[in-house]
């Protein structure tokens, strides 16, 4: 019989996710393509995942830049500046970008395309996961286009090759991410999931919510919203503009305040940035807060998501793997109304107001500050998941996955 | 294309209403479940369609289908037994594109295949009440809601295993339907007592175990049942009791409620209008029972937790 090895048993954690191990960290250092400084003041309790402090010329940095296709680091800067955010706009855009990139691609003599441009494209994908990690959405489109690149035999000219892959990405952005979102929405108004006098709460921004309750505006059910939002990054008011701008009876509160609200809503509706195996959902942080206060008071919790964005693994907590932002971000507090400031006006006012009392974080030996991007939603706090195959529990995500890639002949 | 497919309930085919073909065969097969009684029914009205291609087909037996789910008096079973028969019919219609074949021999197929599934279905709550049989423990005490047939038969069963156990029976108004189920279980010489609806709390205490039957079971693992199941499954759970359904994979139904008023029958309208001198309860006949308070559910594929019923629909509606 033959002898397990004595590694067969241990662990397997991603090494990504294993950076409290200095080896590690330093193996990881030399092989990303920008050469980042390290979190002057990282958390003790996520030193397991990558802490390094924001730059703002990530081009200046870069170790190897011949590699890097200037749109890819115009995306990258985009990336980081939230300019493009959520699950969906990301993946779009990187696609769009890789659309160009593979158009410039040209094959080096010596080598075929099918072998060389998989190592192109890994840079890019290097330069964009240290601008912000990358989503699960970007993954899957990833991991997909590889296998379409692997597929393509070595004596096809670059030409139809080329071809071939940028109507392989548009099919990817059609068939994959724009078009589920519309099933979506048609499948969510033909159970009648949205009906006359609903109360609608959503969190965040989520553009396949949006979608969907554009859709049900289109058809003219009588609904109101109510748009939950959390700091630092407030991008439920992307959501209420575009709302609002449709004619939609909105109103606006923060997540805190979702417990109290909770006794109105008769729906609660929220996107997703991935299903994991185990029918949670890891979404924006503060969605877990939303939903736990939902449950306690039996309020229905319906998440849309695209099936390209379930994930075949399963975290318990949100501590395992996170995304941790700049905590700079926690310490500006500009977006606080001018009316709360006159409340302190009996004592000194605040020396800087957008900046506030945490200005000086960073000479604060005990102080350290912790952003965190995401949060995992657990199983039980959701009472329904749609998808473009259509009403299921989240439990079942993956069995769909696996059922739909059997059909297809892909594999999952 | 939805325009054709879509019809009215009180439309005729072969010169009778869906509702009244439905009760007629209703009456020759007193022990078939509702879901099945549709299917039987449609497979009926296509006998005698005299449709002419596979496309003419397939659309008569969605209208015919759709006028069974758009009834007013439409149930989760009826719903369920319209699916079931609608389901094959996409993938016969790409068998039939496929092969030279006559259109009457696709047509003897197509009934042969039903006829087959029939005779399979008769089965089905055999084998679901057998796989109930290991939790009915000696000298158990069982709370059974209303009268369902697969419930009986597993308590019939188990009665023939000698197994020695007590059974308390909720009178179910205000179909009454507790009162014959206790006379039947007297029949077979099994100990049964009927209770009060509103006395579930007070007996729970000395109940091991609650067994329902179901109407539908929809995709979350959930039942939509007789009037009372759900406040007898809270109950269950509050008291540690387990909580458990048999029924028969044709009561599947692909629906999804997310609450009580999410369900796929017309609700009463409460405060509208006054009552005038007499006074009478109202509420729907059907209640929802969502899956966290199902412990297990003994089916002629197995005895599933709520999540495997919706592996299994998955399977079978997406397959």
């Amino acid at each position: 019989m033959k002898q397990p090895s004595p590694n067969a048993n241990a662990l397997r954690v991603a090494s990504s996710m294993r950076l409290d191990d200095p080896k590690k960290r330093q193996k990881a250092q030399k092989q990303q393509s920008v050469d980042r400084q390290l979190a002057q003041k990282p958390v003790g309790l996520f030193s397991h995942l990558p802490q390094y402090e924001k730059h703002d010329n990530i081009q200046a940095r870069l170790k190897k830049q011949e590699n890097i296709h200037p749109i890819v680091l115009s995306l990258g800067l985009k990336y980081q500046n939230f300019t493009i955010a959520g699950g969906n706009a990301r993946c779009m855009a990187m696609l769009e970008a890789f659309k160009r990139v593979i158009s410039d691609y040209v094959t080096p003599s010596g080598t075929s395309l099918p072998r060389h441009l998989p190592s192109v494209i890994s840079k890019q994908v290097d330069l964009l996961s240290n601008t912000r990690v990358l989503a699960a959405s970007m993954k899957t489109a990833i991991r997909e286009l590889k296998k379409e690149i692997a597929v393509i035999s070595v004596d096809t000219s670059d030409e139809n090759a080329k071809e071939r892959l940028l109507l392989f990405i548009e099919n990817f952005q059609t068939e994959r991410i724009w078009g589920p979102g519309q099933v979506i929405a048609d499948q969510a108004l033909s159970n009648n999931k949205i009906q006359d006098g609903d109360v609608i709460l959503t969190f965040g921004h989520s553009s396949t919510v949006l979608k969907l309750l554009l859709h049900a505006h289109e058809q003219k059910l009588q609904f109101k919203v109510f748009v939950a939002d959390g700091r630092p990054k407030l991008e439920g008011k992307e959501m209420l503009k575009s709302l609002v701008a449709a004619g939609i009876k909105c109103g606006y509160t923060v997540c805190s305040a979702v417990p109290l609200l909770m006794k109105e809503v008769s729906k609660v509706i929220i996107g997703a940035s991935a299903v994991l195996g185990n029918g949670a959902i890891l979404s924006r942080v503060g969605t877990a807060v939303v939903c736990n206060a939902a449950k306690e008071r039996q309020v229905p919790v319906i998440v849309v998501c695209e099936s390209y964005k379930f994930l075949d693994e399963t975290r318990l907590d949100s501590f395992t793997w996170n995304e941790i932002g700049n905590p700079d971000d926690l310490v500006d507090i500009s977006n606080r109304g001018p009316s709360e400031y006159t409340l302190h006006t009996s004592t000194a006012p605040p020396q800087n107001q957008s900046a506030g009392r945490l200005a000086p974080w960073r000479n604060l030996d005990k102080l350290k500050l912790l952003n965190l991007h995401y949060d995992v939603t657990p199983a039980h706090f959701i009472t329904a998941l749609i998808c473009e195959h259509g009403i299921v529990p989240s439990t079942c995500a993956l069995s769909i996955a696996r059922l739909t890639a059997d059909r297809t002949g892909t594999d999952f | 294309m939805v325009a054709t497919a879509a019809s009215a309930p009180d439309e005729k085919f072969g010169g009778i209403t869906a509702l009244e073909r439905l009760r007629s065969i209703q009456k020759e097969n007193p022990d078939v479940s509702l879901s099945v009684i549709v299917v039987m029914a449609l497979v009926d009205i296509m006998k005698n369609s005299q449709t002419k291609s596979t496309s003419e087909f397939s659309e008569y037996a969605t209208r015919a289908a759709n006028a069974f789910k758009s009834l007013p008096e439409k149930t989760a079973s009826m719903i369920a037994g319209a699916d079931l028969f609608l389901d094959p019919l996409p993938k016969m219609m790409v068998n039939a594109g496929k092969g030279s074949e006559v259109f009457s021999d696709w047509l003897k197929n197509i009934f042969e295949s039903f006829d087959k599934k029939f005779v399979a279905f008769r089965e089905f709550r055999e084998k679901a009440a057998t796989n109930g049989l290991p939790f009915v423990k000696d000298n158990a005490v069982i709370l059974v809601h209303s009268y369902s047939r697969a419930v009986m038969l597993l308590l019939r069963k188990a009665h023939g295993e000698n197994k020695r156990f007590k059974v308390f029976v909720t009178e179910t108004s205000p179909t009454s339907s507790g009162t014959r189920a206790v006379q039947e279980l007297r029949k077979f010489q099994i100990p049964a007592e009927l209770i009060l609806d509103a006395a579930v709390g007070f007996i729970m205490d000395r109940v091991d175990m609650v067994i329902a039957g179901a109407e539908g079971v929809v995709q979350n693992g959930g039942i939509i049942n007789q009037i009372g199941t759900y406040q007898i499954a809270v109950v269950a759970k509050a008291a540690n009791k387990p909580f458990y359904v048999v029924t028969e994979q044709y009561k599947f139904v692909p629906l999804f409620p997310l609450s009580q008023s999410d369900l796929p029958i017309p609700l009463p309208k409460y405060f509208d209008s006054a009552d005038g001198d007499k006074i009478s309860p109202r509420n729907p006949n059907i209640d929802y029972t969502p899956p966290e308070y199902i412990s297990l559910l003994f089916t002629n594929v197995g005895v599933l937790t709520p999540s495997g019923v919706s592996e299994e629909l998955i399977k079978f509606f997406m397959g």
